[in-house]
């Protein structure tokens, strides 16, 4: 069972949710809010994010799959071009680099997704009505009757 | 009384390195132009770093402006001590046969004349800093280009042409990102000796993991500029240009000292800087900015010791008589308002 306390201000909302925090972590179990609020998303959760893990690998593997597609596609097609070896690390650097960037970037976007439980199409309904409501609000564990 | 202990400190800097500049030991002007090459750019870059933080409103610059504002007056050391330099022109090439431009009076008389307007540049910016008044935004700009100017001579005067005819147009804003580069660095040293307190301490921590977060930034973008040269002159292979490279690159001793300036500039801070409580660490941080430095100076040594011998006992005395300059003037309790 759970119930919910709405509060018209963020002042008053960022104060009883950190009450409510510092009396029982595991009471909230949501908080609503018209627009995103970073001190409660914070005071929501103070470990630092997983993302970076996302970009981190990402970005590894962008760095990886770069070299290989290079590398595979010259062996593929060998054109001696300008003198230089075959496998010329330098010129592949970039090729490498940007694809980096872009795993990097693809994965910190769906790892963000996941990390954020997104996408959830019944939310996307409600808070339609709850911007009309524009309160804030606090969904708590109901005390066992 | 401020200024005149600051002035006596420079002419005994400028005396003493004149005198072992006088030494048959000393390589005839190398290892000065190398020393004049390092510093003039740690002392340029961090009223630059200043410059651009009044601009962005970085607030982080508090704990270290006063002391790289403190910086101003070896710039005037560095303008005095060029024309030193005038009989040893004969270290350049292009002095067998000069040009208009590249003509020995006409090189130390714009270098002294540029180094001289950026130090005055510098002190009117100093001086609107400290006393935060309205007109340091206009003051800093003016800096900034007065810095870029002369860190282009630098680049292009006295450390390019000593490979001419080899040129680079890339090599004027190499050296003015290398010169806030080595400017941040510093700044991490001098977060790391300021007197700090129980209250400043958390802001401390946060100015911290600023500064690491842009020395991390700031070697990317070196690496990045660093590779844009590389990959041009490797890939054209012309036999005028890849000369410059195959002796620093691929050639002992300097292939070994090339690896480790790269690695101590763009490897290390890139590979510590990756993990969020290291740049939280003092030590960690101070650590990585002392090898940036040292990196640095010896990325310069490399830049000049394949074409002319450079002393390096020399180089390493002038160097620790410029290191104890600055210590003095960080630590003497002065604005630079006093400063000559």
């Amino acid at each position: 069972m759970s119930r919910i306390e709405r509060f018209r201000s963020k002042e008053e909302f960022l104060d009883a949710l950190r009450s409510n925090l510092d009396e029982d972590r595991e009471s909230v179990i949501d908080i609503l809010m018209p627009y995103p609020l970073p001190e409660a998303q914070q005071l929501m959760n103070p470990e630092p994010s997983q993302l970076k893990v996302f970009a981190f690998t990402g970005a590894l593997c962008g760095f990886a799959f770069g070299l290989f597609l290079t590398i595979y596609s010259v062996l593929s097609w060998p054109l001696i071009i300008g003198g230089k070896p075959l496998i010329s690390i330098p010129p592949f650097l970039i090729i490498a680099y940007t694809l980096t960037i872009l795993f990097g970037a693809l994965a910190s976007f769906f790892g963000f997704l996941w990390l954020s439980r997104l996408p959830r199409i019944p939310a996307l309904f409600a808070a339609e009505q709850w911007e009309e409501d524009g309160r804030f609000a606090i969904v708590l564990k109901a005390d066992e009757p | 009384m401020k200024a005149v202990e600051t002035a006596i400190a420079l002419l005994l800097t400028a005396g003493l390195v004149l005198i072992i500049e006088q030494a048959t030991w000393s390589g005839g002007g190398a290892s000065l132009l190398c020393t004049l090459t390092i510093w003039s750019s740690i002392a340029q870059g961090a009223l630059a770093l200043v410059a651009a933080c009044e601009l962005t409103r970085a607030r982080w610059i508090q704990y270290v402006r006063t002391d790289l504002l403190r910086f101003t007056p070896m710039l005037l050391l560095t303008a005095l001590l060029f024309p030193a330099l005038g009989p040893s022109l004969s270290i350049y090439p292009w002095s067998q046969a000069p040009t208009f431009w590249l003509s020995p009076d006409f090189f130390i008389l714009r270098n002294c004349a540029l180094s001289l307007l950026c130090w005055l540049a510098a002190r009117t910016f100093a001086l609107h800093s400290n006393r935060r008044s309205a007109q340091t935004g206009f003051f800093a700009v003016v800096y900034l280009f007065a810095f870029i100017l002369c860190q282009s001579f630098i680049a292009f005067d006295w450390v390019m042409s000593l490979d001419y005819p080899w040129r680079s147009t890339l090599f004027g804003l190499y050296f003015a990102i290398e010169a806030l580069l080595a400017a941040i660095a510093l700044s991490a040293l001098l977060l790391a000796i300021s007197r700090r307190s129980p209250t400043t301490e958390p802001s401390t921590l946060e100015a911290r993991r600023d500064l690491a977060t842009l020395l991390f930034g700031f070697s990317i973008l070196w690496a990045g500029l660093f590779f844009s040269q590389f990959l041009v002159i490797w890939y054209g292979n012309l036999p005028e240009e890849r000369g410059f490279l195959f002796i620093r690159g691929w050639t002992a001793p300097y292939q070994g000292w090339a690896l480790l300036f790269l690695a101590g500039i763009f490897l290390l801070p890139f590979g510590v800087f990756l993990s969020r409580r290291a740049k939280e660490i003092s030590g960690v941080v101070s650590a990585v900015a002392a090898v940036v430095l040292g990196a640095f100076a010896l990325e310069r040594w490399i830049f000049i010791a394949p074409q002319v011998a450079v002393s390096v006992p020399a180089l390493l005395l002038e160097s620790l008589l410029f290191a104890a300059l600055s210590l003095y003037l960080v630590t003497a309790d002065r604005a630079p308002a006093a400063s000559p």
